[in-house]
């Protein structure tokens, strides 16, 4: 490859300074003429029937009008993949949290008082809480005749573990959690020019305007999304909230309307992580060589499908880990509940089967008489390798220099001081993602690249800057192609209707689809631009042509040169270009075999941990964490998601739960729902692995939702080596520690 | 009730609304928007402003307690102070992410350093540890501010 | 949110003459309880006093061998001080470093942290085991009250609609004492306490020659916990004594809960011994 001179420095962040200096825009600081605010009621109970009395709330001063399931002008449904959710409920709610109506008024007080207002007459259903239950027959149903929504099954090979050495199981539960974005949301909306704008945090404004046309039964190309500044997302704002209701509201009363979440009705509004139930059960032979896998997951999707077949099949592709094992024999089941409804978040399923499998591969090293490190060493995947759906890993496959990496840096780690005072323990893990939709899905990415009046690079793409630097990245991809400063590239990616679709800013997808369509439409436009300059300075061909900071030179004469400034004067319509990547991947046979994702991304982590004997208070308090991403487009901005992927992991591990009775969350405040401090965190050395992907960006893959899979196993493996007891349950609190520790309260 | 206070080296005198927090205030009145509300209950710390050089939460401040009292908020221009000097190496550092906390964590950051010309990680993480952050894993806006002690002129960073 | 009127109070005798006139007030000062309340609507209708701005009661100082704090010193304000605190109340300063988190421990006040009487808050244990006194102050009459006394139930206080809390005083302990502390919380910082303790401590050649406890989390309000002491005084501080406090304290507490689920029960075992562990030493 060329030497690069922009992409692998750490360009400064182009959407930084505004950041800090509080001067971005995100939909809660925006204030329009004449603006009514409204309110959303939700339902208070998890199953039943009802009705709504807004007489007496509807005349309460201020209120403009109640909006409920009645006013939906277009379809009363949305939802990613089923069409299951109500803009308003009109027959059954599923779960607390639903909504049922809207109070639109002049004033936020006066709407939030109207509320109180309407009197809504449940008839309670018996619910179901628990996945295994809602699968039997007599279990009430919450949409439809069954509650299970996806029952796969994966099979590689003749799973017998007759012919293993060594054989051990166990059974994993990871608990409900929650993104935890620092802004919850808000969305405004109001016409222009006959146009409804709807401004919203969204990790894809191009499904917001598809969703928003069917439920208010208009055009998409009546309406416009605006993405303001998105105050974080991992995966939780995928399915509409706020976006629908706020512009009902407008598209009947032409009036400007914003909805603004507080804490605990951003807890109710979006969905969760999936809890899963995981039964694992792996058997190798005397020398460590895994021959056989078996895993059945169960997930609550509680009462939405949401993503649900989607994150079930990830969990499923993904359970046999970054290892290559013969025979493989996992079941999958997705269930509705009447618990709040799960979808995607960080990892996509993925997160979850890694608390299994980098666990039970450390039990069955345990068993085997080795080293943690051999029994990964002697089981990774390599070049040529087959996964579980027998998908060929043909190349940028570094899990043996992630773990290589961790491996000396732990042994480092392991000769520094210990608190006498303290059990410690050292664990590993390692993880697999494969990126994207998967599955044959069509998943595309689109960009147009174009010179502006100043001579200026514009690109013009819908992905999402959610926080993870998609802005500054295709700014780095495309002033790599123009051998410009990053800081040149104009970058276009709110406005539907400027920018074409680019997919979500979801599936670590963007810096390897939106990237790759970026530098495809930059490389076009870079040769379009090099035939309009051998033309104007009468060249015989563009051999030599070089561009430099927005001009064309010839090297061998630098003073023979155009800028593109001038260019633009005279070719203004052709210097444009359109750019676009689909990513290759297959679907699935019935069992499971296939190439569902490209590419995988792969890392290794290690971690110490202090564990104090008499509270249980875990710390971590040293790590290592060795991440594959193809190549670094931005080393900062990678480390940056090591960092953040890392303590959402730590959360997992040791403080976040969803707490729920009958449906209801117990802790959807800040006070109640444990997320980690900068106290809780320990400074982790962090090592890129760069081994470039033949069909990315550069070489690059995404990394977003990899950096947070492999903290919690390896936590849990370190929390075993301090105390010798397995955790198989998610959150590993002070109290659950003491509980098992010494068996004295079990 | 009529109060007279300080907001960003400004003087003013103005009515406020009894039921309205410092926060609200900032926001809804004078469109001071870079205060960001995420918790209402002082936990998550993206409301942080300095009252009388101490970072408060301002969603737990009635508007009508700063009478008398002087207010700083993200949006100051603090020219001969060190707040510019604080975000500039928040942004050489990559501290950013979405960026929702940053007002707050800027805040306190400056809340720390005009306090503690040279502190350690830990102190920085003590002056942040109410500045919750879901992206970063709180590690390059240590960096930064202990970066930034640095440039101020402490010893060690 | 709903109140009805707000008056400032720049000085004790405008609050005073503030509290007597006005029927239904809350005083506020750093408001980070009560703004919450205000703001999720849990109190509504009353007049707020503010006093934020009396100056005569922000003060930490030491007279002889007593310690007079302020009741509107904020624990920031108390913890700059620190340096001029004897060793022998380590315990003291610890609880108020672990108090919600900077924001909180610049805005709160220590009076506030009494006043509200919350069975979790950080700065009561150790007041106890010193023994501390409150200064309470009304139009009418001024009057002494034992801390340990003030607490009447879950945010329950002896103190009336009219009175202010003006001062905390207590005795610095011997040289020979130690003043322990231990907040059990799931995380670093921000936590609210699963349960705490305060150890006042008195160990002569690994005798126990005098102790005072106090716990908060493991009753309706913070307390005194003599029971738990005299199975101390006098003893030798090794494993075994110490194993049977534990188990002691355990019952202890557990009689106080017996309509509790199980769950509750289990995590109040498990703190009181883990807190009790960290603090008899």
């Amino acid at each position: 490859m060329d030497k690069l001179n922009i992409v692998g420095k750490s360009s400064f962040r182009v959407d930084g300074i505004d950041k800090i200096s509080g001067r971005s825009i995100y939909p809660q600081d925006i204030k329009l003429k004449e603006m009514f605010h409204a309110v959303t009621l939700r339902s208070t109970v998890p199953h039943a029937t009802f009705t709504l009395n807004t007489e007496k709330a509807s005349k309460m001063s201020g209120v403009v009008k109640i909006f409920t399931a009645h006013d939906v002008t277009g379809k009363n449904e949305h939802g990613v993949l089923f069409k299951d959710h109500q803009v308003f409920m009109d027959r059954k709610i599923n779960r607390i949290g639903d909504p049922l109506a809207l109070v639109v008024a002049e004033t936020l007080k006066e709407a939030k008082v109207a509320m109180k207002e309407i009197e809504v007459l449940y008839n309670e259903l018996p619910g179901v809480f628990c996945p295994l239950e809602a699968m039997n027959e007599d279990a009430p149903k919450i949409h439809g005749d069954s509650n299970i929504i996806a029952n796969m099954k994966l099979e590689k090979g003749t799973v017998d573990f007759s012919k293993c050495d060594v054989v051990v199981e166990n059974t994993f539960k990871v608990p409900m959690v929650e993104h935890a974005f620092l802004q919850p949301e808000s969305a405004v909306s109001y016409i222009e020019d006959d146009k409804l704008v709807v401004i919203s945090s969204t990790q894809y404004p191009h499904w917001d305007r598809f969703e928003l046309s069917l439920a208010l039964g208009l055009k998409e190309e009546n309406i416009k999304v605006l993405n303001a500044a998105v105050g974080g997302a991992f995966g939780g704002r995928e399915d509409i909230t706020s976006q629908i209701h706020v512009a009902l509201a407008t598209k009947t009363l032409k009036k400007p309307v914003k909805i603004t979440y507080g804490r605990e009705e951003s807890f109710l509004a979006h969905s969760k992580r999936h809890p899963m139930t995981i039964r694992m059960k792996i058997g190798a032979l005397k020398d460590g060589k895994i021959t056989a896998m078996k895993n059945e997951i169960l997930a609550d999707s509680g009462a939405y499908a949401s993503w649900a077949p989607s994150v079930l099949r990830k969990a499923m592709t993904h359970s046999t880990g970054p290892y290559e094992i013969e025979n493989v024999k996992v079941n999958a089941k997705s269930v509705y509940t009447n618990n709040p409804f799960t979808g995607a978040m960080r990892g996509f399923g993925a997160t979850q089967v890694a608390v299994g499998y980098e666990q039970i591969i450390d039990q069955l090293a345990e068993e085997l008489g080795i080293s943690t490190y051999e029994i990964r060493e002697k089981n990774i995947l390599r070049i040529g390798s087959k996964t579980g759906t027998s998908q060929t890993m043909y190349n940028s496959v570094p899990v043996d220099r992630c773990l290589e990496a961790v491996k000396k840096e732990m042994e480092i780690i392991k000769k520094k001081p210990v608190n006498k005072d303290m059990l410690t323990g050292y664990g590993i893990a390692l993880s697999i993602y494969g990126t994207g939709y998967g599955n044959g899905f069509p998943d595309v990415s689109s960009n147009i690249a174009k010179i502006n009046s100043d001579g200026k690079i514009e690109i013009f793409s819908g992905f999402t800057e959610v926080g993870q630097g998609a802005k500054t990245v295709m700014a780095q991809i495309a002033s790599e192609v123009f051998n410009t400063s990053s800081s040149n590239i104009i970058i276009n990616c709110e406005d539907t209707d400027k920018v074409p679709d680019s997919g979500t800013a979801a599936a670590s997808r963007q810096t390897y689809n939106t990237g790759n369509a970026v530098k495809k439409s930059c490389e076009k436009l870079k040769d379009i631009i090099l035939n309009l300059a051998q033309k104007e300075l009468g060249l015989n061909n563009n051999i030599g042509l070089e561009v430099k900071d927005e001009l064309v030179y010839l090297r061998t004469l630098p003073s023979m040169e155009i800028t593109f400034k001038d260019l633009f004067s005279k070719y203004k319509d052709e210097l444009s270009s359109k750019g676009k990547f689909v990513a290759q991947t297959t679907q699935m046979d019935d069992l499971s075999q296939g190439a569902p994702y490209w590419p995988y991304g792969f890392n290794a982590l290690g971690v110490k941990v202090e564990i104090d004997p008499a509270t249980g208070r875990i710390n971590v308090v040293d790590g290592v964490f060795a991440q594959d991403v193809g190549r670094a487009i931005n080393p900062r901005l990678v480390e940056g998601q090591m960092d953040g992927g890392f303590v959402m992991g730590l959360g997992y591990a040791l403080y976040e739960d969803i707490n729920l009775v009958d449906g209801e969350i117990k802790n959807r405040k800040f006070s109640s729902y444990i997320i980690p401090t900068a106290k809780d965190m320990p400074t982790l050395k962090k090592i890129i692995i760069e081994d470039p992907e033949e069909t990315g960006p550069f070489g690059a893959k995404g990394i977003g939702e990899s950096v947070t899979i492999p903290a919690a196993p390896a936590i849990l493996n370190a929390i075993y080596d301090a105390s010798k007891v397995r955790f198989t349950k998610l959150p590993v609190t002070p109290i659950e520690f003491m509980k098992k520790f010494g068996n004295k309260y079990d | 009730m009529n109060i007279q206070t300080v907001i960003n080296g400004k003087k003013i005198s103005v009515n406020v609304k009894n039921d309205m927090r410092l926060l609200d205030f900032l926001r809804d009145e004078l469109e001071l928007t870079g205060t960001k509300e995420g918790c209402s209950e002082g936990e998550c710390g993206a409301c942080t402003v300095l009252i009388d050089g101490s970072p408060v939460n301002s969603c737990l401040v009635m508007a009508f307690q700063i009478d008398g009292k002087e207010v700083v908020t993200i949006e100051a221009l603090d020219e001969d102070g060190n707040l510019n000097i604080i975000k500039d190496t928040f942004l050489e550092e990559g501290a950013p992410q979405c960026g929702f906390c940053m007002p707050g964590m800027v805040l306190s950051a400056k809340g720390l350093l005009d306090q503690n010309s040279n502190p350690t990680r830990s102190d920085v993480k003590e002056a942040i540890s109410g500045n919750l952050c879901r992206c970063t894993g709180y590690t390059t806006i240590e960096d930064a501010i202990l970066k930034s002690a640095k440039k101020l002129g402490g010893k060690n960073g | 949110m709903n109140i009805a009127d707000v008056y400032k109070a720049e000085t004790v005798k405008e609050c005073i003459k503030l509290l007597a006139k006005h029927k239904e007030t809350k005083i506020i000062s750093g408001g980070t309880d009560l703004v919450i309340k205000l703001n999720e609507g849990q109190i509504e209708g009353i007049s707020l006093v503010d006093i934020s701005s009396i100056k005569e009661l922000n003060f930490v100082k030491i007279e002889g061998n007593t310690i007079h704090i302020g009741s509107n010193s904020t624990f920031s304000d108390v913890l700059n001080h620190k340096s001029i605190f004897p060793k022998s109340i380590k315990g003291f300063v610890e609880a108020l470093e672990s108090v919600g988190s900077p924001q909180i421990r610049n805005a709160g006040t220590i009076g506030g942290n009494i006043c509200n009487g919350s069975p979790a808050a950080d700065s009561i244990p150790p007041l106890i085991v010193l023994g501390a006194k409150l200064t309470i102050i009304s139009k009418k009459r001024e009057r002494i009250v034992d801390i340990e006394d003030f607490f009447l139930g879950k945010g329950k206080v002896d103190l009336g609609s009219n009175e202010l809390l003006k001062s905390i005083s207590f005795d610095i302990p011997n040289e020979d004492s130690k003043l322990n502390f231990y907040k059990y919380s799931y995380r670093n910082a921000l936590s609210i306490t699963l349960g705490s303790v305060a150890a006042l401590i008195d160990i002569q050649n690994n005798i126990v020659q005098d102790i005072k406890i106090a716990t908060g989390g493991f009753s309706a309000y913070c307390i005194r916990e003599r029971e738990m002491e005299e199975l101390m005084i006098g003893k030798e501080l090794n494993e075994e004594n110490l194993n049977y406090l534990l188990n002691s304290a355990k019952k202890i507490v557990q009689k106080r809960i017996e309509t509790f689920p199980n769950d509750f029960k289990v995590l109040k075992n498990i703190t009181i011994e883990g807190a009790l562990r960290h603090v008899i030493r």
